[in-house]
């Protein structure tokens, strides 16, 4: 009866920003993001993706309630050079290139196997 | 027929005359049609006889109260054993119709011919044809056995395994397919086969069939021999033991019959051998007399005193319970009216605490659990006068106990004691029902007496009987009509609701108040009771008004009482000369002074001091050494208390207005009252008469001079007066009181003197269970006294001393009172406040309070605050006001705060940095020198901590919850109109964990607060209070919080926000708490599988920090230092396991030096790691990298000992596959890491620096290894 749209979990409300970046700022070099409609499937990826950067001291974010369709994630790192907006840059390149690596051997292996048939 | 068919069918339940005929003539032809009824009544075979047998049995064996098993309340159902019984599957027709059975040709039936019978029908020969005639079978089985039985049934099986039925039926199907064999062999076959069995069985086995078989004739012969015996007896010896010699001339005696003659004899002894018998180790059921008291079995009780009876044990006398209840059944009336009678006195005198220590289970849960309230309902349905009458005294008896209404009587007049407790039961679970009118009567019976028998349909009865009895004569009816007001009582008691139901019922109320408080006054006739005021009626009508001033006030309304109690208070006065035989007074007089305190019908009192109450008043004197007299005095003095309180208030409030108040209440009114009360307690101290209450009389007085004075006092009136009425009350009476003798007994007896908490009260009927009432009511009067002395003249406390002198003598009886008390209120986690503790708190505070200000120079002892402090969590529910009090007294009192603490802070050897770096940059001293500091900062803000607390105890505070206790401290401003005059029994104000204050809501998101400083406030706070107790090593939080509570109450604080530890102030706290917790080496004493008082469980909590952790810790030290508490060693495996393999990203950022653990390291190393899946993840997360020595140093620490432990560990021979497992992985990787391998293999032992190695593995470490990878 009472039950939120299903769309909340994933359409933006207008004037809302996909991700909101904001310095923290009683920790050194350390950034909060808070992403919008997005939820574990996306962060779990990021977190993993930043702790395999060496530079990052700290990834972690949490989804703040069930019913709030945002997740917010807190990236530290070691250097003043190296931001953590830098960080995520990277992690999110990488992600990028790993998935479209990901598509064209599922491209490629889809085509080999229609040419042996 | 026809005829039959054309007449008009009657009614078959109507009144008609012939009804009765007609009702023979069918029975009649029913009979003679020899129908079988459609039901019958079926046999059981053996197995309810044995199961019965088995109950029995049972019954014997447990306890001597059981009751459960009374078989006709909720009968036994036995199911008929049907494994026997064919079960025939309808046949399945390819056709629309069945198949019509055909007989057959008739010509082949002509053939036959049954044996034994001349003719038969062609119906039997049918019959005998298909082999369905019973009689042929017979007739044929009989020619059959004739072979069998030659040959016994094997006596070796027996074919218990099988259960009872088919466990038979095989042993037959065994047997037949046995005979059956042997007839087709021949003799010699025969004996061929037995040899050889013979010769190949295990001659042992041989013997013992044998023997086997022997045996079984031996015991048929032995049974034989006896039975034979026996008759014989029976037929020489009997015969001289009779005891009554048998005339031949009496008319059918000429033979006798010994058998039936049994009963004439005499019963045997009652036997010892049955109470110390080995097979009722646990007891022997209890038996009662008809007084209720418990017969002892070894006494030879004489026949006459009629308790012997046809029982089980004849010769035992008195009655079980278990026979009592199905006595209670019997359509024998004299029998049900003896049976209720007896459980009546049994159940009166099991709430006296009589069979407390005979018995083995306290008894009147277990009557409950069998059933007895349906029982007296049942009865209370009975026509005959009888029944019902000692019906509603059972259950009066049951329900309200005369001791707990005899004691709360008795306190009533006590400062305070106008409370009334709210007997209600915990709340109803339902289950998986929805609703409360879902649960049957018995499930609700479970959880609410009292509400089950709102059930019952009993107001309408009441207002039956009452009708009833109204006819019958008065001396019979008394008992039962008051016992039907203490029942009605006792329902009101229970809860406001269930007083509002009660006040609903108009009939009944109609019916009591025209009855027993009627608007014209007869004159008092002996033995009267309809018509006439009944004190139990205006009883009734003060509990329902306590609960609420809008029940009192829909109860005048509705009944006009104001007009009937002045009639009747008119009437008292004028009409009878002497007053000492007018019981009723004392009661009407306790109701009018609910209502006033209510706020209602102060006016018409008012109006009647001058011509009714001031006569009275006078009357009494001249008349006072009486019993009476003086019960009706102290009624009338705590109605003038009362009637003071309410003018107080009523004055404040209306003090700005400009109202006409003219026609109301005022001072004057009360004004000469001061003189009488005075008067009145002089008086008791001229008086000796033993008989008389007068410490009741005295304990009133005080309470009305104090409530004067205050009153006077805090409307201004006439303060030059003031200081000339303290010292003429000083003088004429109080220092007199000090000095009699009868006080002094009273202050030497309250070491013994502390309120009980009950042991035998189900939890479906709570009472209250005094046994006696205390001094306290007398010592709060004569200390709240003192107190308003000391405040009128502010030099008394320095110069006189009174109560130091009165109680701290050289015995010190005070102080082991409260030693002792303070070891009752922390005796257990879930202690309950009995009801008449309540007094006790209210003295002890006062007591406290007035010694503090008479000695004015000295520090008080510590013990006072820690009683005051304890005292907090036992407080009932609506003593806010003394819970402020309490709490003012004890944090604004900083001479005992700055007091110098016992125990010397000490050094913290173990860590060797001065300071921590927090996540955020901050450094954190964690010197002792600053924490001292830190203690003092807090103690500081004691006033604002204050005001923090004092605003929780009032969260939880409804306004109906505002209670006249605040009237009583002198709170008068805060007051509402609409309060109660009653607690509930057992809720308390606040619970055990209040020092936390509102953490543990915050935890559970009950209490959410946005803005960011609110929260940290209240975080501060918090840990500045506890901060404080804990150094001061607080007897709240050792004994009545638990120590894990106390440790996570704390780590908790890193869920209350992504930042809040990172606050340099919280930070603080939070490194000191550590060190607190590590001294009291409380880090290593969790109790991790239990729950957090008022809190989730452990694992739960752990959970919650785990995932925060993961979330928003920045790998911070101190928090760092927190998770990881519960990973120790010594705790549970799961817990690490969730750490280390569920939530493995922490891994990454736990990056903790061992030095920067602080409290001790060993603990993460000794005892040794058992679990393999843990073993197997260190190596795992060793060799992929996650855990690098350079990174996080503590946790490679942690993973190269366990797994070194490991693999080292000679004895684990059942996991030796993987110790070699992980060796052939170390090596593997050792080619790319070779120092990892190194560290693993050579690793000696753990140090605060790091892992310490062996320059050169021992011999034995070399051997093992080498086989190891072999």
């Amino acid at each position: 009866m009472n039950a939120p749209a299903t769309f909340e979990s994933f359409l933006l409300l207008d004037g809302e920003k996909k991700i909101v970046v904001e310095k923290d700022t009683k920790v050194p070099n350390a950034v909060v993001f808070t992403i919008s409609k997005e939820d574990h499937t996306l962060a779990n990826m990021l977190r993993a993706q930043l702790l395999k950067d060496p530079e990052v001291i700290f990834a972690g974010y949490k989804i703040p309630h069930p019913l709030e369709h945002k997740v917010i994630l807190r990236v530290q790192t070691a250097g003043h050079e190296y931001s953590p907006i830098n960080a995520m840059e990277n992690a999110i390149k990488d992600l990028i290139f790993e998935m479209d690596m990901l598509e064209d051997r599922v491209k490629q292996a889809i085509a080999n196997r229609q040419n042996a048939e | 027929m026809d005829n039959d068919l054309r007449v008009r069918p009657k009614p078959k339940f109507g009144i008609s005359d012939d009804a009765e005929d007609e009702m023979l003539q069918y029975q009649e032809l029913f009979q003679r049609s020899n129908l079988q009824p459609s039901a019958q009544v079926v046999r059981e075979p053996t197995i309810k006889r044995q199961q019965s047998n088995e109950n029995e049995d049972r019954k014997k064996k447990h306890s001597n109260v059981d009751l459960t098993q009374t078989t006709v309340m909720r009968p036994h159902i036995i199911e008929r054993d049907v494994s026997t019984t064919p079960i025939q599957l309808p046949k399945l027709v390819s056709d629309s119709f069945p198949r019509a059975k055909h007989r057959g040709g008739e010509d082949d039936l002509d053939k036959i011919t049954l044996p034994n019978v001349k003719k038969a029908s062609l119906f039997a020969k049918q019959m005998y044809r298909d082999g369905k005639l019973k009689a042929c079978k017979e007739l044929e089985q009989t020619k059959r056995p004739a072979m069998n039985q030659e040959i016994s049934c094997s006596s070796l099986l027996t074919g218990i395994g099988l259960g009872e039925v088919t466990g038979e039926r095989e042993l037959q199907r065994i047997h037949d397919e046995n005979i059956d064999r042997l007839k087709s062999m021949d003799e010699k076959e025969i004996l061929d086969e037995k040899e050889k069995l013979l010769n190949s069985l295990d001659p042992k086995l041989i013997a013992f069939i044998r023997k086997r078989n022997k045996k079984g004739e031996d015991i048929i012969r032995t049974v034989d021999k006896g039975n034979v015996e026996k008759m014989d007896v029976g037929n020489e010896t009997v015969s001289t033991q009779l005891p009554i010699d048998i005339d031949s001339r009496w008319i059918h005696m000429d033979s006798i019959e010994y058998e039936k003659l049994e009963w004439i004899k005499d019963l045997p002894k009652p036997s010892v051998q049955r109470t110390v018998d080995d097979s009722h180790p646990e007891g022997v059921p209890a038996r009662f007399d008809f007084k209720g008291n418990l017969m002892s079995r070894t006494v030879d009780v004489p026949v006459t005193a009629a308790l012997h009876h046809h029982g089980e044990e004849p010769e035992a006398a008195g009655y079980t319970l278990e026979e009592l209840f199905h006595l209670s059944r019997s359509t024998v009336l004299q029998q049900r009216v003896l049976a209720l009678q007896t459980l009546s006195n049994i159940i009166r005198q099991a709430h006296a605490g009589i069979y407390d220590i005979e018995l083995q289970l306290p008894l009147i849960p277990k009557l409950i659990e069998a059933g007895i309230l349906f029982l007296i309902r049942w009865a209370m349905d009975e026509q005959i006068e009888a029944i019902y009458m000692i019906a509603i005294e059972c259950l009066a008896n049951l329900i309200a106990p005369k001791k707990d209404e005899e004691i709360l009587s008795k306190t009533m007049h006590w400062p305070c004691g106008y409370y009334e407790p709210v007997l209600t039961p915990a709340e109803i679970q339902l289950g998986d029902k929805k609703s409360e009118s879902d649960l049957t009567d018995i499930e609700i019976l479970e959880q609410d007496l009292v509400k089950c028998l709102f059930r019952m349909n009993l107001f309408k009865r009441i207002v039956y009987l009452f009708d009833r009895m109204k006819l019958l004569s008065p001396l019979t009816i008394l008992n039962p009509v008051k016992n039907t007001f203490h029942i009605l009582i006792r329902m009101a008691r229970h809860s406001m609701t269930s007083a509002n139901q009660i006040f609903e019922e108009r009939e009944l109320m109609d019916f009591i108040i025209r009855e027993f408080i009627p608007e014209i006054i007869i004159p008092k006739e002996e033995g009267h009771i309809y018509e006439h005021l009944l004190p139990e009626a205006l009883k009734f009508c003060r509990i329902l008004a306590s609960h609420g001033s809008t029940l009192a006030y829909n109860l005048i309304n509705r009944y006009e009482l104001h007009q009937r109690l002045t009639n009747h208070l008119v009437a008292a006065v004028n009409l009878s000369l002497s007053l000492q035989d007018n019981t009723t007074l004392s009661e009407l007089l306790s109701l009018w002074r609910i209502f006033i305190l209510h706020g209602h019908m102060a006016n018409e009192f008012g109006s009647l001091i001058p011509t009714i109450i001031l006569p009275l008043c006078r009357m009494c004197i001249q008349q006072m050494p009486h019993l009476i007299i003086s019960k009706i005095l102290i009624q009338l003095i705590t109605l003038f208390d009362a009637l003071i309180v309410y003018i107080t208030k009523f004055i404040l409030k209306h003090q700005k207005s400009s109202e006409d108040s003219t026609n109301v209440i005022n001072w004057s009114h009360i004004h000469g009252l001061f003189d009488l009360i005075l008067t009145i307690a002089k008086q008791t101290l001229i008086e000796t008469d033993e008989k008389i209450d007068l410490e009741a009389l005295r304990t009133t007085c005080l309470s009305c001079l104090a409530s004067f004075l205050i009153g006077q006092q805090l409307l201004t009136i006439n303060l030059l007066d003031l200081p000339t009425k303290v010292r003429q009350i000083r003088f004429q009476l109080f220092e007199p009181i000090l000095r009699l003798k009868s006080t002094k007994q009273l202050i030497e007896s309250i070491k013994f003197e502390t309120a009980i908490t009950s042991t035998n009260t189900s939890a479906n009927l709570p009472t209250l269970t005094q046994r006696n009432t205390s001094p306290f009511g007398f010592l709060i009067a004569l200390l709240r006294f003192t107190n308003i002395m000391y405040q009128i003249d502010k030099s008394l406390p320095d110069s006189s001393k009174f109560i130091s002198q009165l109680m701290l003598t050289k015995d010190s009886e005070i102080v082991v009172y409260i030693k002792k008390m303070l070891n009752k209120l922390t005796s257990s986690v879930t202690r309950k406040t009995p009801w008449f503790e309540q007094y006790e708190h209210i003295f002890l505070f006062h007591f406290v309070q007035i010694i503090h200000q008479e000695k004015s120079t000295h520090d008080l002892p510590s013990i006072y605050y820690e009683i005051l402090l304890t005292l907090l969590p036992s407080l009932l529910k609506g003593y806010h006001y003394l819970a402020q009090e309490i709490l003012k007294f004890v944090l604004f009192d900083l001479s005992f705060w700055k007091r110098s603490n016992e125990i010397e802070l000490a050094d913290l050897s173990l860590v060797t940095n001065e300071s921590l770096c927090l996540a955020s940059n901050e450094s954190i001293k964690i010197s002792p020198s600053h924490r001292t500091i830190l203690y003092e900062r807090a103690v500081e803000h004691l006033p604002s901590l204050y005001t923090y607390y004092k605003n929780i105890f009032h969260i939880n505070r409804s306004s109906i919850d505002l209670n006249i206790c605040d009237i009583h401290f002198g709170n008068l401003l805060q007051i509402d109109d609409s309060f109660k005059l009653n607690i509930h029994y057992s809720q308390t104000l606040i619970d055990l964990t209040w020092p936390y204050g509102l953490l543990s809501s915050l935890y559970t998101n009950v209490f959410s607060i946005a803005d960011n400083d609110k929260r940290l406030d209240i975080i501060m706070n918090t840990l500045r209070f506890v901060y404080i107790l804990e150094m001061k090593n607080n007897i709240i939080l050792y004994k009545m919080v638990t120590k894990t509570t106390r440790f996570a109450m704390i780590a908790g604080i890193y869920l209350l926000g992504s930042d809040v530890f990172l606050e340099k102030n919280v930070a603080d706290y939070l490194v000191a708490f550590l060190n607190c917790f590590n001294e009291q080496n409380l880090l290593q004493k969790l109790e991790t599988r239990t729950s957090i008082q008022s809190l989730m469980t452990f694992f739960d909590f752990y959970r919650l920090l785990v995932d925060q952790y993961e979330a928003c810790s920045f790998g911070d030290v101190l928090y760092s230092n927190y998770l990881l508490v519960p990973l120790q060693q010594i705790y549970d495996v799961q817990l690490r396991k969730h750490v280390w393999i569920e939530h493995s990203t922490i891994l990454k950022y736990l990056r903790l030096k061992p030095d920067q653990i602080l409290f001790s390291l060993e603990t993460f190393f000794i005892p040794y790691e058992n679990d393999p899946d843990l073993i197997r993840y260190y190596a795992q997360v060793l060799l992929n990298g996650t855990i690098r020595k350079t990174i996080q140093p503590l946790l490679y620490m942690i993973a190269v000992h366990h797994l070194n432990v490991f693999l080292y560990d000679q004895t684990r021979t059942e996991q030796s596959d993987l110790q070699r497992n992980i060796m052939k992985n170390l090596q593997m990787a050792s080619r790319n890491d070779k120092m990892l391998y190194d560290e693993i293999v050579y690793y000696k032992t753990f140090s605060r620096d790091g892992p310490v190695i062996f320059e050169s593995l021992p011999l034995i470490r070399i051997n093992w290894f080498q086989k190891l990878l072999q």
